[in-house]
């Protein structure tokens, strides 16, 4: 797969993303938001959301899967993110944490609504304008196949599964969220090939607002289910099959920090 | 009577530690262990009734998990404990690094929300003649109908009405302005005057509230708001302090990277944080316990976060008597 990155910056709800500089020194997919590392040994929270936190300087960031996987599925994996809430809304836990921290608003990155990013919707119909190829092509799977499970607090069982695969093979997801799931979704480095379901998920809100049983609830799971394996991990080709309880970030989550990773350079 | 638990029968237990100073003053006790204390623990009691009753069980239990901390522990630490819910004395106010034991659901919490009080007066001509009661019936319709409009929280976003979980409301309502009533005056020549309490976050002045108060009326024009006072201030102390570093590295070490969250009201964190920023809130169990009488009181879950917590207060009094 190609690394890819924002052409200009671009505003998208409460983030802004900006070009990731100098790819060929990565080589690998990586998106930093608030200056801090999106990989698995960061995230400190994951439950009912994901937080991550850097080891050296402390500094917390909120809700990063509602950047991750948008990103991922309108085909950027690299770039740079910074939060731009300026204003406290006492009423979100995040904004009580940073708070607690001394942090300011813009620690927190998903959006008060509980949607993935709406704000992205712009893009997609004119992705050719603001999403770059870089001349990177790279490769990066799990090096085994990984199983994890566990039960939430609610005595609900998930259970995922991670499968290696070859070199541009790409992503495929399939996720089921209780009674309704989605199948063999195909994740390239043009992002997620449903255009019309790309935008859909954009805007999901999350089940922790609306509950477990709607569509709407499983789109946006399949935004978390892609931010937290395939944002996470860097991932580039890779078979995800979940059947994801209610706390599920602590499933998916849990299975990329068990992941050990192959790694390629096939051209930069 | 005597067969009730009486709060001040915990203070016994501690006795029976052989404390070198116990002192007491407004129902809260001062019990030293050791010549020179280097942590100071504070358990308030959230309660007023002169006996233990079922909605003390997470009160016990802070209590219990502290005292077994202590058996093995009991040099240089102040304990401060309350058998009512009084204002802590000013000579109890301690200088030293501070664990507040309160039900904060195990999150470390820097952050408690002020309380206040507030007088309005819903304008009604009414001559308050009983006999006539039809009169009467229709004001207090509408006294009813103005507590509800107060007291009801909506979000375009998140469940915080009645009728929703209250586990989910709980997640949200904790940064909101909360409005209760406090009491109801009926005057024959102006109308009737309510009095509300209210808890608000940080950030937010006496304005801020009128505002909100404003805003929850269907009709603003026939209510004044004749008084807003903000009894106790919300408090934040940053966690940058010894007691903070120490308690996070201890609380990592035995169960997980600690998570913050404010505490709903405001409690001796409040005051103490005026003169000591050292001062760290945490304790089993969550304020949603203190009026809620659990049958499943032992329950493995409740019995292993208790445990997790007399290892935590140990860990961090001895890392504190190492310094």
């Amino acid at each position: 797969m190609r690394l890819t990155t924002i052409a200009k910056p671009f505003q998208a709800g409460n983030i802004l993303i900006l070009p990731f500089t100098h790819v060929e020194d990565i080589k690998e997919p990586r998106i930093v938001i608030n200056n801090i590392e999106a990989v698995p040994e960061n995230a400190v929270k994951y439950d009912a959301r994901v937080d991550i936190m850097d080891p050296r300087t402390r500094k917390r960031c909120f809700l990063v899967e509602h950047v991750l996987g948008p990103l991922r599925l309108v085909g950027i994996t690299n770039a740079r993110v910074y939060g731009t809430d300026k204003t406290w809304n006492f009423l979100r836990p995040e904004h009580r944490f940073a708070y607690s921290l001394g942090l300011s608003p813009e620690f927190v990155v998903g959006e008060e609504d509980g949607t993935q990013r709406p704000g992205l919707e712009a893009l997609v119909d004119h992705l050719s304008d603001y999403v770059v190829k870089t001349k990177c092509r790279v490769y990066k799977s799990v090096a085994e196949e990984i199983v994890h499970e566990n039960v939430d607090p609610f005595g609900y069982k998930g259970k995922i599964i991670i499968y290696p695969r070859n070199p541009g093979e790409g992503i495929t997801l399939s996720v089921r969220l209780f009674k309704n799931s989605l199948e063999n979704l195909l994740i390239t480095e043009e992002g997620l090939q449903d255009r019309a379901l790309l935008k859909r998920i954009l805007r999901a809100r999350t089940p922790y607002l609306i509950g477990l049983e709607s569509e709407e609830a499983l789109l946006h799971a399949v935004g978390d289910v892609t931010a937290d394996i395939v944002g996470l991990g860097g991932l580039t080709d890779v078979a995800v099959s979940v059947e994801l309880n209610f706390f599920y970030h602590a499933l998916t989550v849990g299975a990329i920090k068990k992941a050990r990773f192959i790694k390629e350079v096939e051209e930069c | 009577m005597s067969n009730y638990i009486k709060p001040e029968d915990l203070i016994l237990e501690f006795l029976k530690l052989n404390p070198n100073v116990h002192v007491e003053k407004n129902y809260w006790h001062l019990i030293r262990y050791g010549e020179t204390p280097s942590i100071a623990l504070y358990l308030p009691r959230f309660l007023q009734a002169p006996v233990l009753t079922c909605y003390d069980y997470e009160y016990v239990n802070r209590v219990l998990a502290v005292l077994k901390a202590l058996k093995n522990l009991r040099d240089g630490v102040d304990i401060y404990i309350s058998t009512r819910n009084t204002e802590l004395p000013e000579a109890f106010h301690s200088n030293l690094p501070s664990l507040i034991v309160e039900p904060t659901d195990m999150n470390f919490s820097v952050v408690h929300r002020g309380e206040g009080v507030a007088k309005i007066l819903l304008k009604e001509q009414t001559p308050n003649i009983l006999s006539n009661i039809w009169i009467h019936e229709d004001l207090l319709s509408k006294v009813q109908n103005l507590i509800w409009d107060l007291v009801s929280t909506t979000h375009k976003y998140y469940p915080v009405s009645r009728g929703s979980e209250i586990a989910f409301r709980d997640v949200f309502l904790k940064g909101a302005i909360v409005l209760g009533l406090d009491y109801i005056k009926i005057e024959c020549e102006d109308g009737v005057e309510l009095g509300l309490r209210f808890l608000l976050p940080p950030e937010a002045s006496e304005e801020v509230v009128k505002t909100e108060i404003i805003k929850r009326l269907k009709s603003p024009e026939s209510v004044e708001v004749l008084d807003i006072r903000i009894i106790k201030l919300p408090a934040r102390v940053l966690p940058d302090r010894e007691i903070h570093e120490i308690a996070s590295k201890a609380f990592a070490e035995i169960f997980r990277e600690p998570e913050y969250e404010w505490f709903p009201f405001a409690t001796v964190f409040n005051d103490l944080s005026r003169s000591n920023t050292s001062i760290l809130a945490v304790g089993p169990h969550s304020h949603i316990n203190i009026t809620t009488c659990d049958e499943k009181l032992l329950a493995q879950e409740k019995i292993k976060i208790l445990e997790i917590f007399t290892s935590f207060i140990s860990k961090v009094i001895s890392s504190l008597e190492k310094k």
